[in-house]
């Protein structure tokens, strides 16, 4: 039961999500491997190659992070830490980390609550075909392309005054990070007994004790799952970043671009590094928490 | 949660004594265009175990509903202690209810979910453990607070939902159907279990069951549901030995239900043979049910007729022993069936293939108004 719903979560988040949720699809692709997959030998070595070419030039940047000279020659032929020195001295690129993941944190904890609301709400509306209109809308910012999404975004942001402010990033990472607590709330919320609610309503709960007593608990796999994904969607943003960003206000994701451009040495690369195990530990921290299947719950 | 040195036991009562007093007047409730209930009227007396009986899709689990406060009726008044429940969400109904798949709380110990409702009533610490340790004994699960739903039995779940249901001390416990999904032999003593907690506990219990033998089993009144109406209220034995209507008579034990019919000079018989006026039958019916039940007719020798007996030719189908009695299946000229039982002492001699006479006294029997569905073999 919990391992479909991990499918579908998962699955959903590697066909959607741009070239960017690197880590995502790294994880995605070994559970898949490892789970589904029935163990043909071919199947094997077709899974096997598929994984090296997408996980292979991710990894180049991991190597080169550690060269000892200031170049990008791969392979390095000596090794030293010094960019990743670089990387935590620079107060560039500590301030741009730290802006990172407080916005990160605060979009997430913004998403996954309109998330989780809207989805106990919609499993809640009676007239089915609404509900099912309503979480397709959700769904808006996985489907429609990220370029139109930033163009749209940065027309409200200006009008509004938003444009290069946290408030600002935060919106526009939390309306990112909602489809994805949609999806593993909803999720979860199909193996939930409905029953559970009336029983605890007719010994005396009332509808907000019945959702912090009863559903909240039963459902966190899936909302802690969705809070991950946000964060992550949120902690490697570009694209939108790049249109509301300001000179005063950058993330970490647009450090790197621009270090790329105007920067000569490898602590891009320490900090490409950086981020990717960032997300892939948060991805794999999600991963095995929707699968999680607290014994007691067991039937 | 700890049960801070209480003492545990059985013999304490958790539950008030005295239940509320139900009354469910004019009851109308449609679904979609369905009507679930038409005109259910009922009043349960404090204390009383009365159980709705009936078929699925008769209204008894909507009845249930209407009075638990997960659904409203369209027209009429649920009242419970003379007030008024139409403005009262389930939440303030101080309803216990024990649902069929008890829906225990999977992520709540044992001693969690017991002390789940009094949590909401925001019952002191002490208190609660006490009267959790007190629910857990009543329903004889000591030491088991710790675990977790899906650590336990089926029969021990049920207790669990029992006991959550009652440790608030309701004045009316509802049960849906309670004891479905349990086997037999687990059901009969979960049974005693509540006959007693009912006893013990006082409150007024309304059960839902489709079974007739849990029903006249437990109750002290049983309501008999049929298509959205009360076909007839009144105990185990009333309905049993007067029962108002065919329905009635076929859901609740076994019976021989043999068409009446009236001729034109006004004379009554039964597959032709003369029967005398029925009583409980308007004047101008044509037909009537005879209803006959298995204990209270005699197979016979051809020619061995009783002046207070009527009797009819059948041929016997089958008899099957059961050790303390002995049921014969019988079938009478126009196919109608028929059952005979016989306890051990009493058996007559006859075999499937004989045919023989079916007997009984008028007295014996109630004759229904109207036709029943012929039981054809």
């Amino acid at each position: 039961m919990k391992g479909r719903v991990t499918g579908e979560v998962t699955g959903t988040v590697t066909g959607t999500v741009p070239a960017a949720q690197t880590g995502g699809v790294t994880a995605t692709a070994k559970a898949k491997g490892t789970g589904t997959v029935a163990r043909h030998p071919f199947a094997v070595v077709a899974a096997v190659v598929v994984a090296l070419l997408l996980v292979v030039p991710t990894l180049v940047v991991v190597p080169i992070s550690f060269t000892g000279k200031a170049s990008f020659v791969f392979p390095p032929d000596s090794w030293s830490l010094r960019w990743y020195g670089n990387l935590f001295s620079d107060s560039r690129w500590t301030s741009a980390l730290r802006r990172s993941l407080w916005i990160a944190l605060l979009s997430s904890v913004l998403a996954t609550t309109v998330g989780t609301a809207a989805s106990v709400g919609l499993t809640r509306w009676r007239r089915r075909r609404w509900a099912a209109a309503a979480r397709a809308l959700l769904l808006v910012p996985v489907f429609v392309p990220a370029i139109v999404l930033a163009i749209g975004i940065y027309t409200v942001f200006g009008s509004l005054g938003l444009l290069g402010t946290v408030t600002g990033f935060v919106l526009a990472h939390a309306s990112l990070g909602v489809p994805f607590v949609v999806i593993s709330v909803t999720a979860v919320l199909q193996s939930f007994d409905v029953q559970l609610e009336r029983a605890a309503e007719s010994l005396g709960a009332g509808r907000w004790a019945v959702f912090r007593q009863i559903t909240l608990p039963l459902i966190l796999p899936g909302v802690l799952a969705g809070a991950l994904f946000a964060f992550v969607a949120s902690f490697d943003e570009i694209l939108v970043s790049l249109f509301i960003k300001s000179p005063f206000l950058e993330t970490f994701p647009i450090r790197v671009y621009q270090s790329v451009d105007n920067d000569t040495d490898p602590t891009v690369a320490a900090a490409s590094t950086l981020v990717l195990v960032v997300t892939t530990l948060v991805i794999l921290v999600a991963v095995r928490i929707s699968t999680l299947r607290t014994r007691r719950l067991g039937t | 949660m700890s049960d801070a040195g209480t003492s545990i036991g059985g013999a304490r009562n958790p539950v008030a004594a005295g239940g509320s007093r139900l009354v469910i007047d004019g009851v109308v409730k449609q679904f979609g265009g369905h009507t679930a209930l038409a005109d259910v009227s009922l009043d349960v007396q404090p204390g009383e175990f009365m159980t709705l009986l009936g078929p699925s899709g008769s209204g008894k689990s909507t009845t249930l509903n209407l009075v638990s406060g997960f659904a409203q009726p369209d027209e009429g008044t649920v009242r419970i202690d003379g007030v008024d429940m139409a403005s009262v969400p389930p939440r303030r109904r101080n309803v216990g209810m024990v649902f069929q798949n008890y829906a225990l709380f999977p992520h709540l110990t044992i001693e969690a979910n017991i002390a789940f409702p009094l949590r909401q009533r925001r019952v002191p610490r002490p208190e609660q453990a006490r009267r959790v340790a007190e629910a857990l004994g009543t329903v004889r699960l000591e030491g088991y607070g710790q675990r977790y739903p899906a650590q336990l039995s089926g029969g021990q779940q049920q207790r669990v939902a029992l006991a959550r249901a009652i440790v608030f001390r309701p004045g009316l416990l509802l049960m849906d159907e309670p004891l479905g999904a349990l086997d037999r032999g687990l059901r009969e003593s979960m049974q005693s279990e509540i006959r007693r907690i009912h006893r013990e506990a006082g409150s007024t219990v309304l059960f839902v069951t489709h079974d007739q033998e849990e029903a006249l089993a437990l109750s002290d009144r049983i309501a008999v549901f049929h298509e959205g109406r009360i076909e007839q209220v009144g105990t185990g034995h009333e309905l049993y030995l007067h029962p108002a209507s065919t329905f009635v008579a076929g859901f609740l034990g076994e019976s021989t239900m043999l068409p009446a019919e009236r001729s034109a000079g006004g004379a009554w018989s039964v597959l032709g043979v003369r029967v005398p006026a029925p009583s409980a039958v308007p004047d101008a019916a044509r037909s009537a049910t005879v209803v006959v039940r298995p204990e209270r007719a005699r197979l016979r020798a051809v020619d061995d007729a009783r002046q207070d007996e009527l009797g009819l030719s059948v041929q016997v189908l089958e008899d099957v022993y059961l050790g303390a009695d002995r049921k014969l299946r019988v079938r009478f000229a126009d196919g109608t069936a028929g059952v005979v039982r016989e306890v051990a002492g009493s058996m007559s001699p006859w075999r499937a293939g004989d045919r023989v006479e079916f007997a009984w006294r008028p007295a014996d029997s109630a004759v229904l108004p109207g036709s029943a569905a012929p039981a054809v073999l």
